[in-house]
This record gives C-alpha cells, structure tokens and sequence, in this order.
C-alpha cells in the first residue's frame, strides 16, 4: 500500500450538516435560558493572564539577584510548569535586600510605616516602605508562620517561605493597579519577614505622591488585610532618557522605551514591535525560533556603564499590549551616573547555560 | 456577518446584554455543531461540548480583549472541551475494562479504515487532521484557533501522515490509545 498522502485525506472531507439535529437544538435553547443564573467576570480579572513574562523574573531573577521572585498566581500552566523546574539556590534565604534597597536604607530613602492588622490571630504589619518612581518596595512581616508542608513540592516550598501569601494587590488613589509583583526573602535574620516589589511593570502611569492601598491574601485567612498608606517619591532628579532610535533585525523591531537612573534603581524599558499592522501573535510568529521559548519571546536585556561594567539584574517583567511587547528589567544603582550605557539583548540558552548576544540589536544610550 | 458589525455585537454582548450574546452564538452554532461532531461524534456528546461552551464563554466573555477573534475563541473553547470530553471517556473506559487489542486489516473500505485510524492519532495530530481534512479548515485559522505556528500546523499534518501510513501499511495488533 502507498503512503498516506494529501490526496487521500481529502476524500475524507465531512458533508457539513445546514441544520441543528432537533436533540441539539433543545439544548442549546435550555442552555441560553441557563445563561440568567451566571454572573459574567469582571473585566480586570483578565488582565493578570498577560503577564506572561513572569516567568522571566523567575529564572533571571532567582539565579542573577539570589532573591526569590514569583508571580502573583497569574502565570500560564506552560509557565507554571517552568517555575516548578526552576532549582531554588539556598542563596535565597540568606539575602535580603538588593544593593539599591541597602542603599537607600543607608541613606535615609526609606519611611516607616508601622502598621498592623490581625485576622483570625494572625497578624501581618507593614514596615518599611520604599518608592523612587521605578519601583515600590515594602516590608511585610507575620507573627505565626503557617504549618509547613513537608510535600517538598516547589509550590509548598514558596508558600512556607513567602507567609503563606496567596496574592497582594495593589490600588493606586483608588484604582486597581495591574502590576507584578515580586517577593524575596527576608533572610535569615528576619525569616517572617518578605521584601515586596511592586509597581515596577512596564506602562504603568503612577504620580510622584499617592495614595497606596494594598489587600494582602493569604492562603489560610479569608479575609485580606487592607492597609492604607500615603507614598511619596523619594527623591526628585532621578534620570530619564527616551532615545528615539529603532533597530530592526531577524524582524524584532526594539528601541529602548525608557532609561531611568534612580539612587535606588536603573530601570530599563525595551519595546518590540513588528511590521505596521501587525498584532501580538503576527509579531511573535515572524521572529525566528532562536529567540523563543515555546511560542514566547525570550530575550533579556543585560546593561553595562561606560566601563563595560555589567549591572547586576534585580527583576525583570513583561507584557504586551495590541501591537507591542515591553519588558522592563531593574538593575542595581550606579555607583555613579556613567556618561553612556549599553543595552545587549540576549537570549539565555538554558541547555549551554550561556547567553546568546545578538550584536545587531545592541543600543548605546547617551546619559551626559 | 460584516466584521464591524459582529465587533459591534461582541462589545454589546461584553458589557452584559446575554440577547446579543445568544444571536452571536446563534450564528455559528451549526458551524460548532460540524466541528464538535467531527470530534466527538455522537450527537449527545456534541450537546455536552456545545452547552459547556457557551456557558463557559459567557461567563468569560469580558476577558475576550479583542472582539475580532470572538469565533476563533469561541471554536478554542468548543475545541478544548471535545478534546476534555473525549479524555474522560477514555479514562472511563480503561477503568471499566482492559485496553483490548485493535487490529488494522487491509480492508475493502480504504476510507473507512483511514478515518477510524485518524481517531487513535494523539490529540495533538489528530484535532489538527479532523479540521484540516474533515472539517476543511485552512490551516492559517487552525493555527489562530489553536494558537499554533502555520509552521506547527503544517509539521503535525505531517507527522499524523506518517503515522496513518505506518499503521495502514503494516497491519499489526495495537493496544488502543487510551
């Protein structure tokens, strides 16, 4: 017998029926009527599913800063399946901080909040808070750890060393606010405590001073703990660079959104975009192989001063909107402002363990 | 449907009017019916898949961020509940009762042979071959629908090929898939 061609499974070509069968047709009309009883979501809930990118603070941020970095609970399954492989270094536990938070701790940068709320005889206060404009960093502390699983699962792990936290989110003088969010350890000087990093996703429009409210859930207390806070930038001068020049190679289209250089902080802002007209997956599908990971574009973004020196990675999020990707990484401050930085994009390639530039898209960026 | 007007009833049916959300599914429920029937079958399971849709799509239609890509999002939903469907039964079946042998003979009837053969591809190939082929679907809108590469599409068409050729060719005892 010959190979099953082309030819021959076209002869399998269904007769398309132009009328619902009278059993099918009774469904459907029960089912319309059942329509009444369901309450449809809420437009908002979806907006979490677009963060597709959080993946990439998983595996850039736990290996490069040492912190543990996780999404709010709005990770695909594809991703969740790569956040289960991801080998937690014990190196976690040990850090607290970046050298930006340290930084502005020593220098005075960060307030006090000192609050505290209890439910069901758990208590979680909120201590120190820390914004420059790029990021917003807080303290959460619980006085009565939850039970530890012993599954020695990944995810039992993170809920044992994260509080027990199932999600916080973040409202911005009243507004819903739809930003990642990151935690890492406090170490192992304060094992209740998290770091939180917030408000540092790309395309978020959020004013100097604000009124910050936050539910904090946790898994085994119903009812969130709602704190209520002012926040006020913390310093004026910080740096920002909007350079205009786009390059365009292998069909990724990357400028450089935004630079900005904080005390606390560099916060890079990369855009792809594709051909006029294209959408997210017209884009996605243009680019080649190389610089995917099952459908997703995975590049990353390293930053070196005018010395070449490498700044070090403290996060990096994503998202795309309609006709863009943004990603946003956080690096470390500057030990002093450089005269110009440059922007190599790469892509990790996890079975060498090595980065793969790609000097065609690499920006230099004038800072003096 | 003209494409603003179906935009039109989509952002309609979005912020909760279910009349504009029933004459939209209205529209394409004979087209849901050929696609969940080349899957699934049976016409009861074709009501389940069918039913388990529109209320699944209604209840996240707020989350459908562009309205153009509702009947692409639509035939996923379809698609993925046939495939959940056809999922359970086989599970239901391997614990009621042993795999049992399946034997492909060079039968009289080719197509006949050729199609049942398309139901034991894994589900990845075999949806794919079902609406490329039964369903005469373009692989540009499998691909959208499935949220695949053209590319993709094209190399499982292949593979599934390869695979009916092996099984038609070389008739032999298999375990049924379960």
């Amino acid at each position: 017998m010959k190979a099953i061609d082309h030819e021959d499974l076209l002869l399998l070509t269904e007769e398309p029926v132009q009328e619902l069968p009278h059993t099918i047709r009774m469904r459907l009309d029960e089912t319309f009527l059942m329509l009444d009883d369901i309450q449809p979501m809420k437009a908002e809930e979806r907006r979490r599913k677009r963060w597709v990118r959080r993946s990439l603070l998983i595996t850039l941020g736990a290996a490069a800063a040492g912190v543990l970095l996780i999404g709010s609970g709005f990770v695909s399954p594809v991703m969740a399946q790569a956040l289960k492989q991801i080998p937690f270094i014990e190196s976690v536990f040990k850090q607290a901080g970046d050298r930006g938070l340290q930084k502005a701790s020593e220098e005075g940068f960060t307030t006090n909040a000192n609050q505290n709320i209890t439910h069901n005889g758990v208590t979680i206060s909120l201590s120190e808070v820390m914004y420059d404009g790029s990021r917003l960093n807080l303290v959460l502390n619980r006085d009565k750890l939850p039970v530890k699983k012993t599954s020695g699962s990944g995810r039992d792990w993170i809920r044992s060393s994260t509080l027990g936290l199932n999600n916080i989110e973040f409202y911005v003088n009243g507004s819903w606010v739809n930003t990642g969010m990151s935690l890492a350890s406090g170490g192992g000087e304060a094992p209740n405590a998290i770091i939180v990093t917030a408000l540092n996703s790309p395309n978020l429009h959020i004013p100097d001073e604000f009124e910050l409210k936050m539910l904090v859930k946790l898994d085994d207390v119903p009812e969130p703990f709602e704190f209520k806070l002012p926040v006020k930038k913390v310093k004026d001068g910080n740096v920002v660079i909007t350079p205009a020049e786009m390059k365009i190679f292998d069909y990724i289209h990357m400028k450089v959104a935004k630079l900005e250089i904080t005390p606390v902080t560099t916060r890079l802002d990369m855009e792809i975009t594709g051909e006029k007209g294209q959408n997210l997956r017209d884009i996605a599908n243009a680019i080649p192989e190389k610089y995917k990971i099952t459908d997703f574009i995975q590049i990353d973004y390293d930053l070196t001063d005018d010395q070449g020196v490498l700044q070090k990675s403290i996060g990096a999020s994503g998202s795309g909107e309609e006709d863009h990707y943004s990603y946003t990484t956080s690096y470390e401050p500057f030990a002093a402002i450089p005269k110009f930085v440059t922007v190599k994009p790469y892509v990790y390639v996890t079975k060498t363990r090595q980065k793969n530039y790609i000097p065609e898209l690499e920006f230099t960026v004038q800072v003096k | 449907m003209n494409i603003d007007f179906l935009e039109a009833e989509v952002k309609r049916a979005q912020q909760g009017n279910k009349d504009a959300f029933i004459a939209l599914i209205k529209k394409m429920e004979v087209r849901m019916y050929n696609i969940a029937r080349a899957i699934v079958k049976k016409d009861e399971d074709c009501a389940d898949a069918m039913q388990e849709t529109i209320l699944k799509a209604y209840k996240s239609l707020p989350t459908l961020r562009n309205p153009a890509y509702f009947k692409t999002w639509i035939c996923r939903i379809l698609i993925n509940e046939c495939n959940t469907l056809l999922r359970k039964k086989s599970k239901t079946v391997s614990m009621a009762e042993p795999p049992e042998a399946v034997f492909f003979p060079k039968a009289s009837d080719e197509h006949m042979d050729l199609r049942e053969a398309v139901y034991r591809l894994e589900e990845a190939q075999r949806t794919i071959v079902i609406l490329h082929y039964f369903q005469d679907m373009p692989i540009r809108q499998i691909a959208d629908i499935l949220e695949l590469s053209e590319s993709t599409v094209k190399t499982r068409l292949y593979r599934a090929r390869i695979r009916l050729t092996h099984w038609l060719k070389e008739p032999v005892a298999r375990e049924v898939r379960l």
